[in-house]
Parts: C-alpha cells; sequence; structure tokens
C-alpha cells in the first residue's frame, strides 16, 4: 500500500504520494516533517500573512539576513529578471496588492503604480539582504514550485525514493521503473475539459492560466510596466527537472517567447493562445485533443 | 502476431487523407477529390509493433509509429488542372507533435487556396471532457486559495444585486 497525504497549504491543495510501503511511525514523521518546511517556507516568503519575513521587509529597511534556501530562489529570479527585461520581478508585490490581490483578497483596484528596479531596492550577496527601502517582496512566480522542490528533497532525506509531491497541479514527479504519469492539462475556459494528457517520466511540470484567479480586468500575472494582465496566452505548461525552473517560466512565457530562455535553461513547452492555436516544443511529452 | 507493414502505413494514409480532404473542404467547394494512392505515400521508415503499458491488468498489444516526420504528397484534381501539396507530420511516440503543409500548386487561384490552407492548417487545440481519458492528475490554474473564491463570489453577488 502507497502511502497519500493530503491537505491544504499555501493556499492550495497538497497531494503527496509517496510509492513506496511505510511504515505508520515513519509515516506520520514524515507528514510532520513535511508540512513544518511547508511553514517555515510560509513564514519567510508569504506576503498573505502580517508576521512573515517579506512582510517586515515592506516595513523596515535595512539589513536582513535570509535563510539558506533563498541563494538558489533569489539566482533563478535574479536571471529570469534580466531576461525578461524586469517583467518577471519580485517586486510586483505592491502593484498586486494595488490591483486588490493582497492578504484579504480584497479585489478592490486602485490606482496601480510601475514597482522600481531590482537594484533600486535591494541588494543581495548571500545570505545578506539589504532593503535599501521598505518593499513588498512577492515570490509568486516561482516560490510554489520551489516549495514543491523543497519538498521533495525533505522526502528524499527521509530515504524514499518515489514519489509525487502535487501542488495544486504543479508537481514534481519520481517512479520506479520510470513509469509515467498522466497529467490532464486542463482547459481554463472549462474545467470539465483537458487539452490534452501530458506524459511525465521525473521531474516536474507546472502550469499556469489566468481563469481561476481573476478578478475584473486581472488575473495573478500583471505586466509591470503596462500594468495590465496579459490575454493573449491562456494556459502555459512547462516540464524541467525542477520544479522551481518549470513554475517560474510559466510566468516568464507570458512576456517572452521561448527561445529567450532557451539558452539558459532545459525545459519543455506547450502554451496555448486565446485563439486556440498553440506551440509545442519538440521534446514535450504530450498527447493533444485537437 | 507478426508486425505488418501494411497497416501502418495505412493508419499514416488515414491521417494524411483526413488532412487532405480537410484542404479540399476548407479551400474549395468545386475541387475533385482524388485520394492519393498507396504508393503515393512516402514512410521514411519501418514501423514497429511494440507493447504499451495500460492501466489494466493485460498488456494490449498496440501499434506504434517510429518516432520521425512523415511525408505525403497529396494530389486532387482542380478545375486549373493536377494540383499537388505536401503535408509532413512529426510523430514521436506514436503521437502528432507538428505538423507542416507545403503548397507545391504554380497557378495563382489553386496557390491561393493552398496558401490559405497551409496558414491555417495547424490544427486548433480543443479540449476533451476529464470523462474520457485516464489521468492521474490534473494540471491547471493552480493556486486557487479558498479565500479568493469567496471573495470573487461575493463580487459577483453584490454585482447582480
Amino acid at each position: 500500500m502507497n502511502t497519500v497525504f493530503e491537505f491544504e497549504a499555501i493556499g492550495t491543495h497538497w497531494v503527496v504520494d509517496i510509492y513506496e510501503k511505510l511504515s505508520s511511525s515513519k509515516e506520520s514523521f514524515l507528514l510532520e516533517k513535511i508540512q513544518e518546511r511547508i511553514g517555515v517556507f510560509d513564514f519567510h516568503y508569504s506576503r498573505f500573512r502580517k508576521d512573515s519575513l517579506v512582510a517586515r521587509m515592506s516595513e523596515e529597511s535595512g539589513v536582513y539576513t535570509l535563510p539558506d534556501d533563498a541563494e538558489r530562489m533569489f539566482e533563478i529570479y535574479r536571471i529570469v529578471y534580466d531576461l525578461t527585461r524586469g517583467k518577471v520581478t519580485p517586486l510586483i508585490g505592491n502593484t498586486l496588492v494595488q490591483a486588490g490581490y493582497d492578504k484579504e483578497y480584497s479585489l478592490k483596484v486602485k490606482t496601480l503604480s510601475i514597482p522600481d528596479t531590482w537594484d533600486d531596492v535591494f541588494e543581495y550577496v548571500h545570505p545578506t539582504l539589504n532593503m535599501k527601502k521598505p518593499y513588498l517582496l512577492d515570490f509568486g512566480a516561482g516560490g510554489k514550485g520551489y516549495l514543491v522542490d523543497i519538498i521533495g528533497e525533505v522526502i528524499r532525506s527521509c530515504g524514499v525514493e518515489f514519489f509525487c509531491v502535487d501542488a495544486g497541479g504543479d508537481m514534481l514527479y519520481f517512479a520506479e521503473d520510470r513509469k509515467k504519469l498522466r497529467v490532464g492539462l486542463e482547459n481554463p475556459n472549462n474545467t470539465s475539459e483537458v487539452f490534452g494528457i501530458a506524459h511525465i517520466e521525473c521531474g516536474s511540470i507546472c502550469g499556469s492560466a489566468g481563469n481561476r484567479r481573476q478578478w475584473g480586468k486581472y488575473h495573478h500575472i500583471i505586466d509591470p510596466f503596462t500594468l495590465t494582465s496579459p490575454r493573449d496566452i491562456v494556459a502555459v505548461w512547462t516540464t524541467s527537472s525542477s520544479a522551481l525552473v518549470a513554475d517560474i517560466l510559466t510566468t516568464a512565457l507570458s512576456f517572452v517567447s521561448p527561445d529567450v530562455l532557451s539558452p539558459y535553461f532545459t525545459y519543455e513547452y506547450f502554451i496555448v493562445y486565446a485563439d486556440g492555436t498553440f506551440i509545442i516544443s519538440s521534446g514535450f511529452p504530450i498527447e493533444l485533443f485537437t | 502476431m507478426e508486425p505488418t507493414q501494411s497497416s501502418p502505413k495505412m493508419g499514416a494514409t488515414a491521417i494524411i487523407l483526413g488532412l487532405v480532404i480537410a484542404l479540399l473542404v476548407a479551400g474549395s467547394a468545386y475541387v475533385f477529390v482524388k485520394l492519393p494512392k498507396k504508393d503515393e505515400i512516402i514512410v521514411p521508415e519501418t514501423p514497429i509493433v511494440g507493447n504499451r503499458e495500460t492501466t489494466g491488468a493485460t498488456p494490449t498489444s498496440v501499434l506504434m509509429y517510429k518516432d520521425g516526420s512523415y511525408t505525403v504528397l497529396g494530389k486532387y484534381n482542380s478545375p486549373g488542372g493536377a494540383q499537388e501539396i505536401q503535408i509532413t507530420l512529426t510523430l514521436k511516440e506514436g503521437l502528432i507533435v507538428d505538423t507542416t503543409a507545403l503548397p507545391l500548386a504554380t497557378q495563382p487561384g489553386p496557390l491561393n487556396f493552398q496558401q490559405k490552407f497551409s496558414a491555417g492548417f495547424k490544427t486548433l487545440v480543443v479540449g476533451k471532457s476529464i470523462d474520457q481519458v485516464t489521468l492521474d492528475k490534473v494540471s491547471g490554474s493552480s493556486l486557487t486559495p479558498k479565500g479568493f473564491n469567496d471573495a470573487v463570489l461575493k463580487i459577483q453577488a453584490q454585482a447582480k444585486a
């Protein structure tokens, strides 16, 4: 019998499948470790709670010592920030709040402002982050994927090799004999339908679509320069060995073409445009319905 | 079961015929359909028969096409005479992952139709009901916090009031 953990955390539904037999004591130990690790991550990086590290940084400038996991996340964010010329940016936090995507989900739109640049706001040399001014950082583009990677590490550290971590559709998967996982790619305009099935051998698949977090003319992605939500893409999926990379690239693909990212990341993509046309990279493992 | 040469080719032919017929229907109401003969199909590599794992207990033997590009010359008669169009399918693990159409007509009329077809040739993605497919997982617009959904419902209710 396999073990399945299901719970709600960081505003989404988690399903962790363990494809190995665990003793009941190891089972509860692992679940506790997973939830504890999610709690720590949330405490550092969530802008949806008042007591988080990012909430403190939004109120006070100064020097902060960041946890070890910050290094990789900031490194990937910086690369994507540069490649998208600042469109994927952790500085979008305040703009999202102005659009109403705030702690209370007020969804009341105020006047939006263009965020400052990375170098104007902070300087980061691990583990030290110098906030030059108070600023609300947002790790919505890659944070969840990164947490999925981290939970994968937690599971491995307990000696488990074969598992699937699924955080609301963003996944990391490893199975014995590379048995493929069949992942339905949901049609955002009709969630009882799928566009196709991705056959995931191992690694991560992440998706992004605006439909479920949409209010007025905005959804969860806002272009920091035009202050509008991109509409020409209805859904994006990416695969990569890392969920952080897969996750953040779904947002990046709302702003730049795939070949901008290709020299820097090993990934595959499937992009569906508003008119129903699509592009698929040659290595994206899809069975598509057309 | 012995692998046969003809049936996979017939499978590819059926797909390609479908595409060619789609071209004809889309392109013009008054062209006459001439189905390509089997020997007009160019299949570069021999298809193989393999076992594909199924979720059921008994593995079933299914036909698999080798990965690669398959090109076919579509021929038909138009009021302007015999016309040709070249269609290429790229298969990966038995699935069509890419398609291209190359117009080969030389006269302006047929060429115009073929160009229009080639431009609109890439099929559009459509949904298939989740009930019709076997899935382990679903991925879509992730992160759907309950609070967010509640807020949207509240706003919708306000808008109606």
